[in-house]
């Protein structure tokens, strides 16, 4: 929700300017500390995840050796390790994955865009010309 | 008594009276008639059944159950938020028609039949137009017209699916047309020929890809408050109807992907912003089409999670645009920039709606997308997810960053305005109250949806991994703007479908009648030749000197008699 205010330079000479718009660069950090507190937080959760997978196994492994009364207990603690599996695909697990996922698919979407503008770009009037 | 009524005809039939309460207490009257209806249906038995019988025919005009509660409910928030919304407006005209569309689309969605489905369906197109009418200009009484037109051909085509697949089947009733269960899947090729109609119908209306043109079209023609009624009504209504009757059918996986693409290359470079939030909106119906394609429990409550909460940001989309429309009178970003100085409440609220559709955590878009996602994850459908997180991105660029940064930031346009009125800041204060209490406390939601579920949007990796997506995204922009690579705004206007009806078909038919004008005239000339060359041959041969004029001798004819007679003599013995 940072990045809203990028390359302003501040109105016409009678205009005031704003907070924002004097601390630009300000902005702009906060969204680099973000965006690397964002990797970081990647490396802090991968062991979390580890333990959260052995607990699911533990819960499998005693669901095994338990009574029928315990089974539905155990069925609802295995539905809840099963949704706490962080990836349904592998690529997921790759360090960074979704952060170059986002800046690449983001560029892609802005590079083709400014392609197709090449064929179905027309005059304003168009239609009422 | 009150529930033996389809919900919303307190609305309809109230709309009626609401001329004669004078320009400046229809708008009110507009807001109490929603009220009013939200407590009706609140307080109706929670899932219920009515029949009529009309003509022999039984007709099961209210069907509450666990789809039609959840949209139902929605439809009621969007028509009091659109109602607060409008308060200002001293337009009877546009406050019947609100209330009539919005009572016919809540009734829609409780209509157990298709022919109660389709009287609401059309009341729903004939009622929405006048919300693009009322603006006045030319542009919009034509864009209007394209609209009602398309919207009633799907109307038709509702109605003439449903009269086939009663004459093969028997039945009116509105369910599965496959006949499948949650987590069944069947292909385009089980449909029969009526059910096929009804899918283009609700194609049409869900702006299916090359369907989809007339939502560009007219949303952006809209009035200022007309837009926010008619973003959260007509497609939603055929997302309902699509999920009710064709959830599992696998080709809706790929249609719905193809809408989560195209409409983020259009939104990059389209100039007015409502126009913008529309290809937005087409692109936000690709995942609940995907969802309602996967059909599984998790897909399709994915699906109505997600129209709920989207139907809340994307008015409150609209509404931020609206009210920079009725101080500015104009959304082309060309023209905007700047304005968080002078609308800064504004400014705050479209951010909310910005970060709630861009899924970010703790806003209501996170909770309903990321099961839509997880639905194609636990499907092992690897394509579709990564179409999706491209979507996502794409969300991001042209409503979570473009939207917000070419209104009220980026170059100042030095425009200073009025904020708001105060009665679209209050709803828009509410959407966005919506936005963030859905996306922190999403339990409510979550026991309202068609299947139980025991989905935890808030784990530790979902969360990163949305940010990661997200705030990269938002790094992208930044230094595409640094590095002067982002499109410039020009004003402009893009081609889409709507070239096909508005340019290709007019010059086709004109060359045609040309082609047929060229031939006829050819046709009058050779035939003129031909008149001119008899009667050149009449004058030759008739005239004084012409062989038939001439006088002929008495000794030739005598011998022609002659002639005859002996001919005549022969064929008689003959």
């Amino acid at each position: 929700m940072k990045p809203k205010n990028n390359n302003s330079k501040g109105g016409d000479s009678n205009n005031e300017t704003s907070w924002l718009e004097r601390n630009v660069n300000v902005v702009i950090a906060g969204l680099v500390i973000a965006c690397i507190g964002s990797l970081i937080a990647q490396f802090w959760w991968a062991p979390l995840f580890a333990e959260k997978q052995v607990e699911a196994s533990h819960v499998e492994a005693s669901h095994d050796e338990g009574s029928h009364d315990e089974t539905s207990h155990d069925e609802h603690m295995h539905d809840e390790a099963s949704h706490l599996h962080p990836a349904e695909f592998a690529i997921e697990e790759v360090f960074g994955f979704e952060a170059m996922f986002g800046f690449v698919a983001f560029v892609a979407v802005v590079f083709l865009g400014t392609g197709l503008r090449l064929i179905i770009m027309r005059d304003e009037d168009y239609y009422d010309s | 008594m009150i529930h033996n009524f389809p919900p919303g005809l307190i609305m309809v039939l109230g709309a009626l009276l609401l001329p004669f309460l004078g320009q400046r207490l229809s708008a009110w009257g507009a807001l109490v008639l929603s009220s009013l209806s939200l407590v009706a249906f609140w307080t109706s038995p929670e899932f219920h059944a009515v029949t009529l019988n009309l003509f022999g025919q039984d007709l099961n005009i209210v069907r509450i159950d666990r789809w039609s509660w959840i949209f139902g409910l929605v439809f009621h928030l969007a028509a009091i938020t659109a109602s607060i919304y409008a308060l200002h407006v001293k337009d009877t005209k546009q406050h019947v028609a609100g209330m009539i569309y919005a009572g016919s689309a809540i009734a829609a969605c409780c209509a157990g039949d298709l022919i109660t489905l389709f009287v609401c369906w059309e009341l729903t197109a004939v009622s929405s137009v006048f919300l693009i009418w009322a603006n006045g200009t030319e542009t919009a009484y034509r864009s209007g017209m394209r609209y009602l037109i398309i919207q009633v051909t799907s109307g038709v085509l509702l109605l003439s699916g449903a009269i086939i697949h009663y004459q093969q089947t028997g039945s009116l009733v509105f369910e599965n047309f496959l006949g499948l269960e949650p987590g069944q899947r069947g292909a385009i090729g089980d449909l029969e020929f009526g059910p096929l109609l009804i899918l283009i119908a609700f194609g049409i209306k869900g702006a299916f890809p090359l369907l989809h043109n007339w939502l560009q079209d007219s949303y952006p023609n809209g009035t200022a408050t007309g837009t926010v009624f008619l973003s959260a009504f007509t497609t939603k209504l055929a997302i309902y109807s699509l999920a009710r009757g064709f959830a599992g059918l696998e080709e809706l996986i790929w249609i719905g992907c193809a809408m989560t693409l195209f409409p983020i290359v259009f939104a990059v470079i389209e100039n007015d912003l409502r126009r913008v939030l529309a290809y937005s909106l087409n692109n936000q119906l690709g995942f609940m089409v995907v969802g309602i394609g996967i059909g599984t429990e998790l897909a399709l409550n994915g699906t109505a999670a997600h129209a709920f909460c989207h139907i809340i940001y994307k008015s409150l989309l609209f509404m931020s645009m609206g009210a920079v429309l009725h101080r500015v009178g104009t959304t082309k970003a060309t023209e905007l920039g700047g304005l968080h100085k002078s609308m800064p409440f504004t400014t705050v609220f479209c951010m909310i709606g910005g970060g709630a559709i861009a899924g970010f955590p703790l806003l209501s878009g996170f909770v309903s997308k990321s099961m839509i996602l997880s639905a194609a994850g636990h499907e092992q459908m690897f394509a579709v997810w990564i179409i999706l997180l491209i979507a996502s991105a794409g969300v991001m660029e042209h409503s979570g960053i473009k939207i917000p940064f070419f209104a009220f930031f980026a170059h100042d346009s030095g425009k200073r305005v009025k904020e708001a009125p105060w009665n679209m800041l209050t709803a828009m204060a509410i959407a966005s109250f919506c936005c963030i209490a859905i996306g922190v406390y999403y339990q409510p939601l979550y026991d309202m949806l068609p299947f139980e579920t025991h989905y935890e949007p808030y784990t530790a990796a979902h969360v990163i991994m949305q940010f990661q997506l997200l705030l990269f995204a938002a790094l992208a922009f930044v230094f595409l703007m640094k590095a002067n690579l982002y499109p410039a705004e020009i004003r402009s206007t893009n081609l889409d479908t709507d070239w096909v009806y508005r340019r290709l078909l007019p010059r086709l038919i004109a060359h045609l009648g040309k082609l047929i004008q060229l031939i006829d005239s050819l046709f009058r000339l050779a035939c003129l030749a031909m008149i001119k060359r008899f009667l050149n041959w009449l004058a030759k041969s008739c005239g004084a000197r012409g062989w038939l004029g001439s006088t002929w001798s008495t000794s030739s004819m005598a011998f022609w008699a002659a002639v005859l007679l002996g001919v005549f003599l022969i064929l008689y013995y003959l």
